[in-house]
């Protein structure tokens, strides 16, 4: 079903994580999804913004809530956990307190009101609008044999009455896109635990130790890859995964984009496998398996 | 001035005040004691509390504020919310961190140490490069994190490879180096900052 | 033409030093109707009363108004002293000069103004009150407990014991309930069972006490003394009669693999079974659902092994209905499953159980005859960890309230343990440990002192599997939140006690009240605990909230004194205090006009329809309140669009009378 979107890229899928916006692009477009990037959209604020100044986290996520408004949506995409997180967060606040929206909306000069309407979609959410026969539709090949551990993260989940999933501790969302493109999602402990993100810069020791945490479960659970729906997870079990990690330990970790885009037909290359530091062809080698689909 | 309570219930609409001191949000920590923190998130609000309960005591109450304002704790919160997920009070403990770093910052009593304050000169060189461009350019943030912490040779050892990996591009992070020279707040981001003074100002008055 | 006789108390100091009562009681005699009036230190007192009683018959008197305390202290003591001199009691109205005045103010002559015209009010009221008499209500004196574990069984013992007939009601096949999983009890440690099925016995053969067993309450009517209820009667598929319990057919059911509810799903059962070997009646059931023959029609084997002939596969529901004058709801609670807990070992681990699997494992009788192997192995468990308050005092992810009997059980489990198992090392993870009782703090005491339990101050965030074993994420909030890593074999949990899943559908049919939690409400949780809100209707044991044995025991035993109480008396009185709809002489008969707004908004469903039928012939509906369910809260007589319906003692007429006496 086609359906379009306000699209909230973030900063690190302009950056770093470029390939996620690449690959979520191709997708999207697979899936007759329309992508309307929020125009002059700015910086999330991120971790930074809600430690050391809550205001400018709030007012920056009311500037991406009125621009999106704006530009005529509600629903507003935001592929980053991070993006995402601030975005539901605030609406969180300015829904269950409305004089905390009208401050927000006095804030930012704005008469027409109606911020707190508008409605914030992770990459969980997005998957779960779509139907099984949705996201089965554009397969040309399916996985076979491919074990997958799917990572959550902190943002995507907590705290639930933010992010409204059903079930915070076991999400199932990506497991059920995973076993829909033929491959198996494993059981594993770390699912929602924390990559040590926020620390990416500032503090190598937590990220060392939390990355290691998380790679070395997904491997004791059978896991051939991982797969994250966060740029910034990405970047800590990709790149720095190389910095904690012995060679002969390490499993790719890449995009829930980049493994539906392999399934519908899309190339390596355009979806951007080339740019992971830890080599990702045990995912492709199991899609070769069944050239039939 | 604001209780360390009254400034978490009015950024939250929880309160501290109902902890009962189970101790499950230091049980589930990502970080906690042995990874930095000078003590477990459960002992930061019970300093909340005795802070409340001394209010009539200016002096005792003080003390006990520092010692969370001072704490590494607070510093050491990597926000992933579990703590705030599984509180059986439904306190949230991740937003209180978040109320007890800002407050530290303003107050000027975060702790002294090489990790915090390499934390912090991260999250105001984040802040800092919104100013710029009203977005999180990543090399002009990693440029201002060195010059503030003098930590030169961090990450250098990924520049080759992630240039290799095309995600970063030698041109842009020339671009990027300049945009350090600019100051004061870009004109595309200018009312966001604007509008957080406003909101920071009504916070205030409350 | 009223004679009014009016008395005002000084009730010592408490009014008298406030207000002027000889003035009150001279202002009063120019009250229309009044031909008697005056003051008295203690009107309460015998004296004080023998001045009623003479007044009454000196002057005539058709009404009294006492000018005293609230009508709840002693409005019962002066229309008793008024029907002593044989006047109607519902002529006498108390004017409350204390409560309401003396005692809320400290100005003399305002307060003795304002005594004035509540006693001017209250005459002005009682000059429209009508006599009335008590209703008399039969009693059946027959007693229906629903509910056959211990809190049902120790109310029957007692009721039959006091003379009255008992109708016992046990949803499963056997007496007995929780108590009989538990292994031992708290803080005695004396064999649960041992204790308990004398008693299940005693119930069974007692000759007042009729068991009905594998049935179910559908449907309540009537009101105290006169209830109806409709009975469901499960199939067993086996003639009780015929049975002679010799097991021989469960031993050779082929249906082998059905996880035993008595054993908390941690042994095997067959399809026709007995629940446990000292199940009182020990008779088996069919499990329908698993029956080979019954599925499939295949089979038949418990038939072909019956001597007795006792197998009826044809045996159908049954539905019926018994008259009784009193209800016991003894229906008792449930723990909360490990799957409500996906942060524990995602809810579901082998090695992950309750604290009721742990009876089972430490019960002799039990899946492992009491050894303590852990399920997914069998390995004999050398750590365990207990984990208290999963789920109670979790006001966020489950339930607000203390569950009030696992500080004491997960002593005892850890207590057990090292019984058993003297080279292992059990792990208490705890808030606060709450042990008011009879000797039970002693009992946790010896726990850590004697018997070398650790205790860990701390919830726990999260139990990580590892293999077989589980690794629990704890915090030692007495060492500053210090951050530590529990590894053990297995696992309890001291899941929160909750309701009944279908008690509340079961108080919907009765009328009875549950709180946000699901407990049935008491009527007042100090005062009449055991009763509800309808009368007739007793509470005994976990159904009202989470209680230990002594405590259950206490209330059966109290609740059965309330019943012989009830049925002690030939036959019921009530407050004549209700709401009557209105009936008059032909062609109108009444002026309700049927459309029952009265019966959607009665909290006691007394409203009933009635027919009348005019002289043509034709018919209309009209309301009609059932003298014995009402209990005059008048919110009928508020919503009537019509004004049909009056409260008897507090008639419109008596309401605006007392209104005009104070304008």
């Amino acid at each position: 079903m086609s359906a379009t979107f306000a699209y909230y890229p973030g900063c690190s899928l302009q950056g770093t994580e470029k390939e996620y916006n690449t690959s979520l692009q191709l997708v999207a477009k697979a899936l007759d999804h329309k992508l309307e990037e929020i125009p002059n959209w700015l910086c999330c604020g991120a971790t930074s913004a809600h430690s050391i100044n809550h205001a400018l986290a709030t007012a920056l996520a009311g500037d991406t809530l009125a621009k999106a408004q704006d530009a005529g949506h509600s629903k507003i995409l935001a592929p980053c956990a991070m993006c995402y997180s601030r975005l539901a967060t605030t609406l969180h606040q300015i829904k269950s307190d409305p004089d905390k929206a009208a401050s927000l909306e006095k804030a930012l000069k704005r008469e027409k009101g109606g911020l707190a309407e508008m409605r914030a979609l992770s990459m969980l959410d997005w998957a779960r609008e779509l139907s099984d026969a949705e996201i089965q539709a554009p397969i040309k090949k399916k996985f076979k044999g491919l074990k997958i551990a799917c990572y959550y993260g902190c943002l995507l989940v907590r705290p639930q009455k933010v992010t409204g999933v059903e079930n915070a501790e076991i999400p199932q969302d990506m497991e059920r896109v995973v076993r829909l493109l033929g491959a198996e999602p494993v059981s594993w402990t770390m699912a929602t635990a924390c990559c040590g993100a926020s620390f990416s810069l500032s503090d190598k020791p937590s990220v060392f130790r939390l990355g290691r945490r998380v790679i070395e479960s997904a491997r004791k659970a059978g896991a051939d890859a991982i797969i994250v729906a966060c740029p910034m997870c990405h970047t800590n079990l990709d790149m720095r995964q190389t910095e904690f990690q012995a060679a002969d330990e390490r499993i790719p970790a890449i995009f829930i984009t980049q493994l539906m885009g392999l399934a519908y037909g899309f190339s390596p290359k355009e979806l951007g496998l080339e740019g992971n530091f830890v080599n990702t062809d045990a995912i492709t080698a199991a899609l070769a398996a069944t050239e039939e689909g | 001035m604001k209780t360390l309570a009254e400034l978490v219930k009015s950024a939250t609409g929880t309160t501290p005040l109902d902890c009962y001191q189970c101790g499950r949000c230091s049980a589930g920590c990502t970080q906690n004691v042995t990874e930095g923190m000078d003590m477990g998130p459960v002992r930061i609000m019970r300093l909340i509390q005795m802070e409340e309960a001394f209010k009539d005591q200016p002096e005792t109450a003080a003390e006990y504020c520092d010692r969370v304002l001072t704490s590494d704790t607070i510093w050491m919160c990597a926000s992933c919310q579990t703590c705030t997920q599984r509180c059986p009070q439904g306190i949230d403990i991740a937003g209180t961190m978040d109320v007890m770093r800002q407050t530290a910052i303003q107050r000027g009593k975060a702790a002294k140490s090489r990790r915090v304050y390499d934390i912090v000169s991260a999250h105001k060189a984040f802040i800092n490069c919104i100013r710029r461009t009203g977005k999180n350019d990543e090399v002009a943030l990693v440029g201002e994190y060195k010059m503030r912490t003098g930590n030169f040779l961090s990450d250098m050892n990924m520049a080759p490879q992630m240039m290799l990996k095309g995600k970063m591009s030698p041109f842009g992070a020339i671009g990027s180096a300049l945009s350090l020279l600019k100051s004061g707040p870009a004109d595309n981001v200018k009312h966001v900052f604007e509008a957080a003074e406003a909101l920071r100002k009504e916070e205030e008055e409350q | 033409m009223s004679r009014i006789g009016v008395f005002i108390c000084h009730c010592g100091e408490n009014i008298g030093k406030t207000v002027d009562c000889a003035r009150v009681a001279e202002e009063a005699k120019s009250f229309p109707g009044v031909v008697f009036a005056r003051d008295n230190t203690y009107t309460c007192s015998e004296p004080g009363q023998a001045i009623i009683r003479e007044a009454i018959k000196e002057h005539g008197l058709t009404a009294v108004v006492i000018g005293s305390c609230s009508p709840r202290m002693h409005e019962s003591t002066f229309r008793r002293t008024c029907a002593q001199a044989g006047l109607n009691p519902y002529m006498c109205e108390i004017a409350n000069l204390r409560e309401q005045c003396s005692w809320v103010h400290s100005n003399r002559e305002e307060a003795t103004a304002k005594a004035i015209e509540i006693v001017r009010s209250v005459v002005a009221r009682v000059r429209n009150n009508t006599p009335l008499d008590p209703i008399r209500v039969p009693i059946t004196k027959k007693v229906m407990v629903v509910g056959g574990g211990i809190a049902g069984i120790q109310c029957a013992l007692d009721l039959a014991e006091g003379g009255a007939e008992v109708v016992l009601v046990e949803r499963t096949s056997s007496l007995g309930g929780h108590m009989s999983q538990l292994s031992e009890t708290f803080p005695t440690l004396d064999c649960s069972q041992c204790i308990l099925t004398p008693r299940m016995v005693d119930a069974a053969s007692n000759p007042r006490i009729k068991l009905e067993m594998y049935t179910e309450v559908e449907k309540v009517d009537g009101y105290i003394g006169n209830f109806q209820v409709t009975l469901h009667r499960k199939a067993r598929y086996v003639d009780w009669n015929k049975c002679t319990g010799c097991g021989a057919c469960t031993q050779k059911c082929p249906q082998k693999k059905i996880p035993s509810s008595f054993d908390e799903g941690m042994s095997m059962r067959t399809a026709i079974s007995i629940p446990f070997p000292q199940a009182v009646p020990s008779k088996p059931t069919i499990d329908k659902d698993y029956c080979m023959k019954l599925t499939t029609g295949k089979c038949g084997v418990c038939s072909k092994i019956c001597k007795a002939g006792a197998i009826d596969y044809e045996q159908k529901d049954e539905h019926f209905t018994v008259d009784v004058g009193a209800i016991v709801m003894a229906t008792g609670f449930q723990v909360m499953d490990t799957d409500k807990f996906p942060y524990y070992a995602g809810g579901s681990h082998p090695n992950l159980i309750t604290g009721l699997q742990f009876e089972r494992i430490a019960s002799a009788s039990g899946p492992t005859s009491g050894e303590i192997k852990r399920p997914s192995d069998g390995k004999p468990v050398k750590t365990i960890a207990f984990v208290q308050c999963a789920g109670s005092r979790d006001k966020a992810n489950h339930v607000a309230y203390c569950s009030k009997i696992c500080c004491m059980y997960t002593a005892k489990h850890a207590t057990l343990f090292k019984h058993k198992v003297h080279d292992g090392n059990a792990w208490v993870m705890c808030m606060d440990v709450r042990t008011p009782g009879k000797g039970y703090d002693e009992f946790y005491r010896r726990t850590i002192e004697h018997d070398g339990v650790h205790y860990i101050r701390s919830r726990v965030s999260r139990i990580i599997p590892d293999g077989d074993d589980l690794i629990l994420m704890v915090a030692d909030t007495l060492d500053g939140g210090k951050q530590l890593q529990i590894k053990a074999d297995m696992v309890v949990l001291a899941t929160a006690a909750v309701p009944q899943p279908d008690v509340q559908k079961m108080a919907q049919t009765m009328g009875i009240a549950y709180d946000g939690d699901g407990w049935l409400t008491e009527v007042h949780p100090k005062l009449r605990p055991v009763e509800t809100a309808t009368a007739g209707i007793f509470l005994a044991g976990a159904c009202s909230g989470p209680k230990d044995i002594p405590d259950t025991v206490s209330q059966a035993s109290a609740v059965a004194a309330k019943v012989l109480g009830l049925f002690a008396h030939p036959e019921l009185q009530r407050e004549p205090t209700i709401a009557r709809v209105n009936r008059c002489a032909p062609p109108l008969q009444s002026s309700c006009v049927g459309c029952f707004t009265c019966e959607s908004v009665c909290p006691y469903k007394a409203i009933e329809r009635e027919t009348l039928r005019a002289r043509d012939g034709s018919t209309r509906q009209v309301a009609k309140v059932n003298a014995g369910l009402c209990q005059g809260c008048g919110t009928c007589v508020a919503t009537c669009p019509s004004k049909s319906i009056e409260l008897d003692g507090y008639t419109d007429k008596q309401i605006f009378a007392a209104l005009n006496g104070l304008v």
